[in-house]
């Protein structure tokens, strides 16, 4: 499933709620929250990289900038 | 009950799809950027070969839309092959 | 004036028989950040926006219809062979009392689409705000379908309306630069 990740960094942070020594249920542990690059980008500037017609029509955008692939960050925790 | 589509529908079907997708994310990035002239060359040529390729498609398969944007046959082909959430 | 092509924006598959997942793709088709929202907010809007930013609301209400089509799609395909056991198994017996397989403008928590959803202040910086927060709404929820989801096929579709909020909300963003600022504007000293 991860083949699909080119980028070095990852477009998702984390937080860990506060648990409680009273909190009925064990930690969910590590919260994820997605900041994609149109968070980072500002006004697109021209002559981005483009993706062929068939590999954006598959990702959702045409520019390279603007793409961000996403998969269930909590894949793991099925208790 | 209508027949089955042949995979060369599917194949042409998803090429038009690639090529009007480029279309539409060049509609919206020259909405906010209305002078980048090489975009709008890309625009243009890639509206045509969009045109090119439905004319092949409705010529096999029938119009692709209605109120006279795309001719119709002599079977009122906008009825008779299944519709986009059917494929 | 409107017209409609014959064809999905994006070759929509749905790999797995679960009719389970119709549940929650519904608040994508009549929930508050879902695509029947976002049309109908920037069709509305595009009225009393400045001329600059009109062509864009006009564009992405436009293609916001075709991802309406596209949850339209993907409930179909999971609803439209499932027996009255099977709609009530998937949790859908709620739905089926009422409409049997037919769709509706509802969210997944049976709660009718209202006007209430949307807005349009008339203020173009109101309305653009409104509109990113709209465009991050709708790719969070769809982070949460897909993180409920097993199907990878219908996930590929999933992953292709997620980006679509992105890039729109690059663009509304963009449009309120171009609204704020006063580019090409001679400064008198």
């Amino acid at each position: 499933m991860s083949e699909q990740k080119r980028e070095p960094f990852t477009n998702m942070k984390t937080y860990t709620p506060f648990h409680s020594r009273f909190d009925p249920c064990p930690p969910i542990g590590k919260k994820y929250y997605s900041t994609p690059p149109n968070l980072y980008l500002g006004f697109q500037p021209p002559n981005l990289e483009q993706f062929s017609p068939k590999e954006a029509l598959k990702r959702g955008t045409l520019w390279k900038a603007l793409y961000e692939y996403y998969e269930n960050p909590y894949e793991g925790k099925r208790r | 009950m209508k027949q089955q589509l042949p995979d060369e529908f599917y194949q042409l079907l998803e090429e038009i799809q690639a090529l009007d997708f480029a279309i539409v994310e060049l509609t919206l990035y020259l909405d906010t950027h209305p002078k980048d002239l090489e975009r709008m060359q890309q625009y243009n040529e890639l509206a045509h070969q969009s045109r090119q390729l439905k004319q092949q498609f409705e010529s096999k398969y029938g119009p692709l839309q209605q109120f006279g944007n795309s001719y119709t046959d002599a079977n009122w082909g906008w009825g008779t092959y299944p519709w986009p959430w059917q494929i | 004036m409107w017209f409609y092509e014959k064809k999905l924006q994006y070759p929509v598959r749905v790999s797995t028989c679960n009719p389970t997942l119709a549940k929650y793709l519904i608040e994508q088709y009549g929930g508050a950040d879902g695509e029947l929202a976002a049309a109908l907010r920037y069709m509305n809007q595009r009225y009393t926006i400045p001329d600059p930013v009109v062509g864009l609301l006009n564009d992405i209400a436009t293609e916001e219809l075709s991802h309406l089509e596209m949850i339209a799609t993907m409930v179909y395909k999971l609803t439209k062979d499932a027996t009255p056991q099977q709609m009530r198994d998937a949790g859908l017996g709620d739905h089926y009392a009422n409409h049997d397989s037919a769709l509706f403008y509802h969210n997944a928590a049976g709660v009718p689409f209202t006007a209430s959803y949307i807005q349009a202040k008339g203020d173009p910086i109101a309305d653009l705000y409104e509109d990113i927060a709209a465009e991050e709404k709708a790719r969070a929820t769809y982070q949460w379908i897909i993180n409920m989801s097993d199907d990878p096929d219908l996930n590929d579709g999933l992953r292709f309306l997620r980006e679509r909020e992105i890039v729109h909300s690059q663009r509304f963003r963009e449009a309120v630069e171009i609204i704020i600022e006063e580019r090409g504007k001679k400064t008198i000293f």
